[in-house]
């Protein structure tokens, strides 16, 4: 009976104990390079950090033997790019009946869609004239997280639009941001 | 959402939760031959009646076919039309007391084909699922059938499963999502590795733009063939004129009319137009795949549409794993394996 009872707890303890270490569980590594970024090769590097890790991240790259390029914004949108859809369903509210909203909102829907779509029009265009202005050949994303939590990095190569590196990095205890930079350089750098 | 939801209720729980006191009612329309050659007129019947037949071996569910249809509308003097406009179907589901309604139209092809489009209602969810299949005529009509509700099976299923198309390893592909981060990259990671081109777009930028409310209203795709899509009510349109309107308010009517025709009547031009620019400034994407996550990152829905068809190929639901990466190796084993001919 004993026996019974405590396996009756047991099982919602173990059940508890599983669920937090599911969610808990660090994401996997992950890394593919489709075509390695050669040494010398231009670069636009994004990173979300302070101005002060952002220049360890591009000293990394260039003593890697990457050429540079001075892009250094984090973000490359200026207001009038971005379409601000909140305003103008504001607008679209209070101009109709009940029935003629749920009748525009098929209307709404893909309004928002274009958005959307005319948003990655808008950025594709940014990044041709990145390339031409500033002479980039590959756009390197990066975003460096504090341990147990997963840096990950990102390349395309602007001529084609397309995708040719990704990593995710569990970072470790320890790691510094050098290292991980470093480890990311490597990573990018070969097959 | 909330229609979503409703319409995700009815077809997922009503029709296979065994308890329920009743089993769900599915009417049948009209195939309606629209080739012109009324020597076809007879399969008007003959179609949905087998589909009818087909769909009660695989479901609990009372069938409705046409002339019982048509016998239920006599008690309110009305006949069954041979269509319909999807407006009008939720007012039809309620005199007959169906769950869902299914009618369509077929046309004759040359070499002895035909070509069936079907659209598929549920009560409640003012939405319609629309899609076309194309067999012969004498040898394979059959099989037409049987492929006909093989895919209404697949399409009120757990998975609400559409697909037309294979889209093998080697496709280019963008992806439009509402996930970010590491996670987006184990999605890319695992299309990448299987080997799937993968466009810059929504991976150029450090943060997501899309919420997870947002992404769901990518769920609706219109297209030609194949589509799933809100129902627009276009009785409820109203644009009212006397000498009270002035200048201002006529500029309102003319702006609503606007957003109504570009954005609804004529949406299949406006974003195939829109995506015709984003294939070519990406150099040329095969698939355009919408994938919606859930908060935790534990279950998807699909939707892919051919960019140079412009057609929907592919629309599945309540794919589950325990990561971006997992799901994603899910949906390259469907997406990837034969479309039955």
């Amino acid at each position: 009976m004993m026996v019974r009872k405590s396996l009756r707890l047991s099982i919602p303890v173990l059940a508890l104990i599983g669920t937090l270490l599911i969610s808990c569980a660090p994401r996997r590594a992950v890394r593919y390079t489709l075509s390695p970024l050669p040494q010398a090769s231009s670069l636009a590097v994004i990173v979300d950090s302070p101005n002060n890790i952002k220049n360890i991240v591009l000293m990394q790259f260039l003593k890697s033997g990457y050429r540079v390029k001075a892009f250094n914004a984090t973000d490359f949108y200026t207001l009038s790019d971005v379409y601000d859809l909140k305003d103008f369903k504001r607008i679209s509210y209070y101009s109709g009946s009940d029935n003629s909203l749920i009748s525009m909102e098929k209307s709404f829907n893909n309004i928002y869609k274009l958005h959307i779509y005319n948003f990655e029009l808008n950025k594709a265009d940014t990044l041709d004239e990145i390339r031409n202005k500033f002479n980039v050949q590959y756009l390197v994303l990066l975003d460096l997280k504090n341990w147990e939590q997963v840096s990950w990095g990102r390349a395309i190569d602007l001529r084609s639009q397309e995708l040719v590196w990704v990593e995710n990095y569990p970072t470790k205890y320890g790691d510094s941001v050098e290292k991980v930079v470093a480890h990311m350089i490597d990573s990018m750098s070969k097959r | 959402m909330k229609r979503i939801v409703l319409a995700a209720l009815l077809l997922s729980i009503i029709i296979f939760d065994s308890r329920a006191d009743a089993d769900p009612t599915m009417a049948f329309g009209y195939l309606t031959n629209t080739s012109g050659d009324s020597n076809y007129d007879y399969l008007e019947t003959i179609f949905p009646n087998s589909f009818a037949n087909s769909l009660r071996k695989s479901f609990n569910i009372n069938v409705l076919k046409p002339h019982e249809v048509n016998r239920l509308l006599a008690k309110d003097d009305c006949t069954l039309e041979k269509s319909y406009k999807d407006h009008d179907m939720q007012r039809l589901m309620e005199r007959v007391s169906a769950d869902f309604f299914i009618l369509g139209s077929f046309v004759t092809l040359p070499l002895n084909r035909v070509q069936i489009t079907m659209s598929m209602y549920a009560k409640g969810s003012n939405t319609v699922f629309t899609f076309t299949n194309t067999g012969r005529m004498e040898t394979e009509i059959f099989r037409l059938v049987d492929r006909i509700a093989s895919i209404m099976v697949n399409f009120f299923g757990r998975e609400n499963l559409y697909r037309s198309v294979s889209v093998r390893p080697g496709a280019r592909l963008g992806i439009i999502t509402n996930i970010d981060g590491a996670d987006l990259n184990d999605l890319y990671y695992t299309f990448m590795l299987k080997g799937y081109r993968i466009a810059g777009m929504q991976g150029n930028y450090l943060k997501g733009i899309v919420t997870q409310d947002e992404i769901e209203r990518f769920k609706f795709v219109s297209a030609v063939n194949n589509s799933f899509d809100l129902i627009t009510d276009t009785r409820t349109f109203t644009f009212r004129f006397g000498p009270w309107a002035g200048e201002r308010y006529l500029d309102r009517i003319s702006d609503i009319r606007y957003v109504y025709r570009v954005y609804d009547l004529e949406y299949q031009k406006t974003r195939n137009d829109v995506l015709s620019k984003l294939s070519a400034r990406f150099g040329g994407i095969d698939n355009l795949l919408i994938i919606g996550f859930d908060r935790g990152v534990r279950r998807a829905w699909v939707r892919c549409l051919d960019v140079r068809e412009k057609d929907l190929v592919w629309m599945q639901s309540n794919i589950t794993g325990g990561t971006s990466g997992e799901i994603a190796a899910k949906m390259i084993e469907r997406m990837s394996s034969p479309v039955e001919e």
